[in-house]
């Protein structure tokens, strides 16, 4: 299930909504500022995650506030305010990525479909197993990276990373169990390298 | 779908973000962003005020088009339904005369064309019985081997006046009948 804002929150955005459905946009702004002063830092982290020059990052979380304000009415309470301007920062990166032309695919995929693992392989608790995790999930491009964050680290249902990314649940359970392949195509290479030294 | 455990995987992540250093907010963050709110001018929802007034003026302009065409239409069917009424009536003056040194004009009559006989080219005509050797010949509508120029034209009336004063000379000649 999605995260449920609170009922302060939920107070606040149906008093945004009143304000805007009569003009009054100044009013609306008053209010919407507890959101841009409450969650600019979650906004701002999620761009730096997904793009690697902070000015970037900086100027789409400033995007992603202004475009959910001037949307307001689309939001339809689902989700959080967090939640739903996470989406909205989410397609900013997308296509700042896509204008920019860096790589959102990985060309190892092919290989991919044909390997099996099982669920013990990447559960091993080795030291020198999570050291060299650690460097394949910096090989991840900056979308599968963020799937991997909100799934394994931030620990969010499948439905609400959905919602962010704008995408299907069983796609994104599809992508990523192709993820945890690649991640261990990628250890496994990186262990013969050292076994062959 | 059930939790996957992964815990390589999420361990990994747990030590990647102890290391990472959060980003701050930039102090002007929250002026910069409100500031593009306040003055973000209203052209967002212009485009579709635009775009109905658009779809009306096509709307209309459509609908004017079609009135147009249907009205031709019909004008068209009403002359068409009277051209044979038209020709068959006689066009009679409009200011009439009356003067009785003068007579009338008659009413012309409708012109009644012959049919043209169907001739090939390049075939001398038939030879034609001349009912009345006194009459001037017409030239022939199908005379291809006929001289067209008007001095040959000329000479041809000249050779039948010439042959019919011989003709009536010799009637002239001839002795009268008994009285």
């Amino acid at each position: 299930m999605i995260q449920k804002a609170n009922i302060d929150e939920q107070k606040r955005v149906s008093t945004i909504a009143d304000l805007l459905s009569k003009g009054d946009r100044k009013a609306a702004a008053a209010e919407y500022a507890y959101f841009v002063r409450r969650y600019s830092q979650q906004v701002l982290d999620f761009t730096v995650r997904m793009v690697s020059n902070r000015a970037d990052a900086e100027e789409l979380a400033q995007n992603a506030f202004v475009k959910a304000f001037n949307r307001f009415e689309t939001f339809e309470g689902r989700a959080s305010f967090l939640t739903w301007v996470s989406r909205i920062a989410y397609n900013e990166s997308i296509n700042h990525l896509k204008r920019r032309k860096l790589s959102l695919v990985d060309v190892d995929d092919a290989r991919i479909a044909d390997s099996r693992i099982d669920d013990d392989e990447l559960s091993t608790g080795r030291e020198e197993r999570i050291s060299l995790m650690e460097d394949a999930l910096d090989c991840l491009p900056p979308d599968e990276r963020m799937l991997v964050q909100l799934y394994y680290y931030e620990d969010k249902p499948l439905q609400e990373i959905a919602y962010v990314m704008d995408a299907e649940a069983n796609a994104l359970a599809v992508r990523l169990h192709r993820i945890r392949k690649k991640l261990l195509m990628m250890i496994k290479h990186k262990e013969n390298e050292q076994v062959e030294r | 779908m059930n939790k996957l455990n992964d815990n390589d995987i999420r361990e990994a992540l747990r030590r990647s973000e102890e290391k990472r250093t959060a980003p701050t907010v930039p102090d002007d963050f929250f002026d910069s962003v409100m500031g593009r709110i306040e003055t973000e001018p209203k052209t967002i929802k212009l485009w579709r005020w635009v775009a109905a007034a658009a779809c009306i003026a096509l709307v209309t302009g459509i609908g004017s088009a079609v009135l147009f065409s249907g009205k031709t239409a019909q004008e068209l069917e009403m002359i068409t339904e009277t051209p044979v009424k038209e020709s068959a009536e006689i066009q009679e003056p409009a200011v009439v005369i009356n003067d009785t040194a003068v007579e009338p004009a008659a009413a012309p009559e409708p012109k009644l064309e012959a049919p043209q006989p169907k001739v090939k080219p390049n075939t001398k005509p038939a030879a034609q019985p001349n009912p009345n050797p006194n009459l001037r010949m017409e030239r022939p509508v199908y005379a291809a081997n006929e001289p067209t120029t008007v001095a040959a034209d000329n000479e041809t009336i000249d050779n039948a006046v010439s042959q019919d004063e011989a003709n009536s000379n010799y009637a002239e000649r001839q002795p009268k009948g008994n009285d």
